[in-house]
This record gives structure tokens, sequence and C-alpha cells, in this order.
């Protein structure tokens, strides 16, 4: 037995030698990210090296030019209830309360609200980015959903009718005056910032102008990151994308997503495993095949109509207006939805424009049409109103796709010396 | 004994499930929007849709997963990763992925796959030895990547097709196949573990406190963050059409 062991010991001795050498030698190391203290020192220059800008909203940042937020605390998840005698189905039984979050500083600190994108909830990755540098800037953070989001219709929206810029600044604003009354007890609070992304943007100049009327958290800076100039105008940009590669629109995406899903799963050759929390999945395949811009901007299309999807039946379920989902039907964990999800990915934001939103508001009031309901929600309605107020600023991209051709021209004009163009 | 009592569990919890099938509502009205035309209605039958025939139990165990999640998985793992240190959680993860090459060798030689079969043989050895128990994966770093491969992967292989979805408790997403799969898993893996080893407090308290927290916490998907009202449709969707393409990237080696 002794013998036997020495004997292993000594030939196994070298073999351990050698494979140290080969790990420390193949050993490579993780490559250095930038931290937020240097960004803020001494701001890179603007080199975003993916020049398509549909592959660019696809793709986002490369893993190694991001940031390293590691060392700032997450966001703090929060619950408020709007409308406490409010009817939930039981369907939406994980919808207990409106959900936003927070990350306060220690000391006193001026705090900005930020509004997300279309579909987004403060969780996604954009609004947290815009978050970790914020708040690594000295600032206090609350991250608020879209009014375009099932857990906003549901818990925040006075009608459930969403998407009327002017009204969805109204429970914008009713939520930020509730959560200012809170963490003034939690912190000290020396002044009040807006910030919207995208949709998030409109709704941030909406709500400015509404704060400038009554006045209560007296925005000292309000900034649009990537908005859009009109509403609708960028609607049907977006609806018309899913044309691109799908010409029968949504009949024929089934076959669209698996032959997606069967390229991204061949990217890593390695192994056989489709791996979605693998960060370069994405640029990875985006350089390997090489996709054409329509079927980049079809993608695109496709997730935002799964958005309007969303958003159209969450409305209908709460507002009871039998347009997907029959009026009386009870809406339960076991209602099969299938039928629903069908005809939901059918029915694009401007179906639901003509058919729900016109028709709303018209009730109202009869002397609203169709483009006065289109003028309103277009940045342009502002005009007077932005160019009075120096504290409002744009930051977009020349590209940026949700804008039409003349667009950018016009939200130049109309920001003057206050917005930064990125191509 | 542990496992005896977690299947028991298991079937008394189908049984009690299996009595809140939903009976179609009678009288409702048709919204304004529905399909009119055959052709729409046939487009909408297949498309994103996925064979699912028990959907009102799968989605009462979905339910259940996430309420699961809320009040008991998540503190937990919450509590662990407050208590550990993140290099001592990544030797955890390490650990059970190695103790699982056993599975991945298995079915590698079971898919006639020498290559792979070989890469995780060695894999398990240098991460036994030079890693630590597995604690550490070397071998990723000398660049032999973890080849995963489980039993229900090995039977598409040979042809078995899914069959109808499945949403087991606690587990997840799977469908009939993928279920046989997990089950021969395990098997092979408590049939490979020596006995004098498996009746001790430790491996006990490894194999029924330490791995499923790993498990959860090594998975960041969380109940109902999408606010999809259509969750449980489109990870149904996600779920059955990655397994598909990954069994059929498994076909073509």
């Amino acid at each position: 037995m002794q013998n036997n062991k020495s004997c292993l010991g000594r030939r196994t001795f070298p073999l351990l030698v050698l494979l140290t050498a080969t790990l420390i030698t193949s050993c490579t190391p993780e490559p250095k990210r930038i931290t937020p203290q240097q960004v803020l020192n001494s701001p890179p220059a603007y080199n975003y090296p993916i020049n398509n800008p549909y592959a660019a909203t696809i793709i986002g940042l490369p893993p190694e030019m991001r940031v390293d937020y590691s060392a700032i605390p997450a966001p703090k998840d929060e619950t408020l209830t709007l409308f406490k005698d409010r009817p939930i189905p039981e369907g939406f039984w994980y919808q207990d309360g409106f959900k936003y979050s927070q990350l306060l500083q220690p000391k006193a600190a001026p705090v900005v609200y930020v509004i997300a994108g279309t579909g987004a909830d403060s969780r996604s990755e954009t609004i947290r980015i815009i978050s970790n540098i914020l708040y690594a800037s000295g600032f206090s953070i609350v991250l608020l959903p879209s009014p375009t989001h099932p857990n906003f219709i549901i818990n925040a929206s006075q009608n459930y009718i969403v998407g009327r810029p002017a009204q969805d600044a109204q429970d914008l604003y009713r939520v930020m005056k509730i959560v200012d009354r809170k963490i003034a007890v939690q912190a000290t609070v020396t002044g009040h910032m807006l910030i919207g992304y995208s949709l998030g943007a409109l709704d941030a100049a909406y709500t400015a102008k509404l704060d400038d009327e009554q006045k209560s958290l007296n925005f000292s800076k309000v900034l649009l990151i990537n908005p859009p100039l009109s509403l609708y105008s960028s609607m049907k940009v977006l609806d018309t994308m899913l044309y691109r590669a799908l010409p029968d629109g949504v009949n024929d995406a089934d076959y669209f997503v698996k032959t997606a899903l069967s390229r991204l799963s061949r990217v890593d050759q390695s192994s056989d495993a489709l791996d979605f929390s693998n960060e370069r999945l994405l640029l990875d395949a985006y350089n390997q095949y090489n996709p054409s811009d329509s079927r980049l901007a079809t993608i695109i299309g496709l997730s935002f109509r799964l958005a309007a999807a969303d958003m159209i039946f969450t409305s209908d379920v709460m507002s009871h207006s039998g347009y997907i989902f029959p009026k009386n039907q009870r809406f339960t964990t076991s209602t099969s939805l299938n039928p629903y999800l069908a005809v939901a990915l059918r029915t694009s934001f401007r179906n639901y424009f003509d058919d729900i939103y016109t028709e709303k508001f018209r009730a109202e009031d009869r002397r609203l049409t169709k483009q006065a309901l289109i003028d309103e929600s277009s940045l342009q309605s502002m005009a007077g109103y932005i160019s009075h107020h120096p504290e409002m600023g744009l930051i977009t991209n020349r590209d940026d796709i949700i804008l039409a051709p003349g667009e950018l021209d016009k939200l130049v004009h109309l920001f003057g010396k206050k917005c930064d163009g990125f191509s | 004994m542990q496992k005896n009592v977690f299947l028991v569990l298991n079937s008394f919890l189908f049984l009690a499930l299996a009595g809140c099938e939903p009976q179609p509502q009678e009288g409702l009205e048709t919204p304004r929007r529905h399909f009119t035309d055959a052709a729409e209605r046939d487009y909408a039958n297949k498309e994103f849709m996925v064979y699912d025939p028990a959907e009102g139990l799968n989605k009462h165990i979905y339910k259940f997963n996430a309420e699961l999640d809320t009040y008991f998985l998540l503190p937990v793992v919450n509590a662990y990763t407050y208590i550990t240190p993140e290099f001592a959680r990544t030797g955890v993860s390490n650990f059970f992925l190695n103790v699982g090459e056993v599975n991945n060798f298995a079915n590698a030689v079971l898919q006639v796959n020498p290559e792979k079969a070989t890469t995780t043989l060695v894999r398990f050895i240098l991460n036994t030895t030079i890693g630590g128990l597995g604690t550490f994966d070397v071998a990723t770093r000398m660049g032999l990547e973890r080849q995963p491969e489980d039993f229900g992967k090995t039977l598409g292989y040979w042809g078995a097709g899914g069959g109808a979805y499945v949403v087991l408790p606690v587990l997840g997403p799977s469908n009939i196949r993928d279920t046989v799969g997990k089950v021969v898993d395990y098997a092979t893996l408590t049939f490979l573990v020596p006995s004098h080893i498996q009746d001790t407090t430790a491996y006990d308290v490894i194999a029924y406190g330490l791995q499923p927290i790993n498990l959860r916490y090594s998975n960041n998907f969380r109940y109902y963050s999408s606010g999809s009202p259509f969750e449980y449709e489109i990870v149904r969707y996600i779920v059955t059409q990655s397994r598909t393409a990954e069994i059929e990237k498994l076909k073509q080696h």
C-alpha cells in the first residue's frame, strides 16, 4: 500500500506541476471595467462601436464597455396602494400594489425621478444604468414604471385607458407627490429633478408642465433622453418595423422566432446549451450572422408589439371594455388566455388608438377630433413651454430609430441650444 | 426516506389541484376584436402555441411556484447571499456543477459523443483534484467548457418528442420527456454516490439543504418580473422552443 502511494505521488507530482503551470499561463484575467468614479472624473469620449442603429437598439452597450457598478447598492423595491377599494381580478393576483424602486443617499441630496420607456418598469436595464450613474454622482433616485406597464395600468391609472400624455402625467404626478412625502421622512431632500427615457421622456415633459402649474415639486432640471417628437408618429414607425421581414405580420412570426432561437443556440460552439445569461450572446450572434436591417427591425417591432399586447389586454380587462377579452368573463389564474393572446398579438398600438383611446376621449369631449388627439401628444404642442423653460434639456441619438424622417430637425429646432445629439 | 415524503407530497398536490380544472364560462359576450376569418383562426391555433392539455392545472402550479418563491425560496436565498461571501457561493455552485458532471458524462456516452464524454471526464478529474473537490472550476479557465447534458436531451437525441407541457411543482416548466429525464438523472446520481456517503448527516445537509438553495441562487428568473399578463404563455413558448433548438443542435453532431 505504502509503496503504491508513494509511487503514485512521484508520478503525479510532475503532472501537477505541469497542470498548475498551464493553469497559470492560460488563465486570462477578467477584463478590468471602468468604475463610476473614473467616468465622473474624466468622462470618456462617445465612441459607441455599433453603427447600425437597429443592432445598437437590440444589443446595447458591448459588455467590455460597460461600467462596473457592483459597488453601488441595488435600488430598494417599494409598493404603494393608490386606489384603496379598486377591485382587481384574481388573474392579476401578483399585481398587489404599485411597484417602484428607490435609492436614497445617506446625506442631504436632491431627488431625481426617472420614468421608464414603453412597457418597461423600474427594473429595466436602461433605467438601472441611468440610476447607477446618478447615484454615483450624489443624487437620490426614484425609479418609476412607464404608464404603459401593466402594473401601472392596474394600480396607478385613473381610468385604465393609458397613453394620453397629459392624463398619464396626472397619474405620474399623483404618484410622485405621495412618494415625495414618504421619502421626506427617510432622507433630507434638497431639491427635485426629472428624467424620462424614450416614451418616458414624453411623459416627463408633460409632468414638468403640470408641475409648473401646480408647483408641488418644482423640478429644477428636466432631461428628456431619446424622446419621440410625436407619440402617434413613433407608434407608426415601430408598427411598420414589424412588417419589414414579415410581410404577413404576426402570422409568420412563429417561424421567425424559431429561426432566431435556433441561430442563438448555435452561437456558442463550445457546448450544446442555450445560455441566455451569457452577456455576449446577442453581440456574438450579430457578428456571426450579420442579420439584415429588415430582420433587426422586425425583432424590435415584435418586442414592441408584445408590449402593446400586454398594455392593451391589461387595460381591456381592467376597464371591462370588451375589446379583446369578453366583457362578462371572469379573469382568474386558470382562465386560458390562448385565444386572447392570439388576438392581442394582432392588435397594434394604432388599433388601440383608433378603437379605444379616440372613442373614450371623444365621448368625454365631442369637439375632440382624432387629429386633435394626435397633435396634443406631440412635443410640438408644447413648443412655447419648452422655449420658455431653460431647465428642460434633451439628449438623443441622431439616428434614433423611433424618429420618422425630419423629426430630428424639429426636435433640435424645439430645444435649440439645450440639446445634445450623438451619432 | 425524505425522497418518499417528497413524492407523496407532490402527488397530494397534484390531486388537490386536479380539482381546480376550469369550467368554461357560459354565455360569454363576443369581444369587439375576434377572428372572423377561418385562416386567421388557423394561424392563431398554431402560432406561439404549445401542446398543453393540463393548462388549468399547470397554471395553478405556476402560481404555487411563484408564491413559494416569494414567501420561502427567495427569502432563504437572500439570507444565504447575506451571510456568505461571493467566493463561497461560487464555490458551492461549482461544487454542485462538478457533481453534475456525472450526469453530463453518462449522457454524453449515451449520445455516443466521445469528444464530449472525454471533455467532461477530464473536467471532472481536474476540478475534483486541483479544483479542490470541484469548488474551483479550473477546467473552464483552461478552455475546457462545461458540457451540460441531461437525460431529457439524450431522449430527444434518439428521437423522442417533448410530449405535453408540464409545470413541475418547485422545479418549474418542463414536459413529459424532460420530466422522465430528470427522474432518470436523479436516479443515476443516487445510484452512483456510494452508500457510506449517502448515509451521513453531512450528505443530507448538502443534498436537501444547500443544493436546493444553490439551485435557486444560480437562477436569475423572477416570477412575474416581465409584468406581462401573458407571462405563462410566453415562458411556455420560449422554454419549449429553446429546448427544441438545443436538441436540434445536438442531432447535427
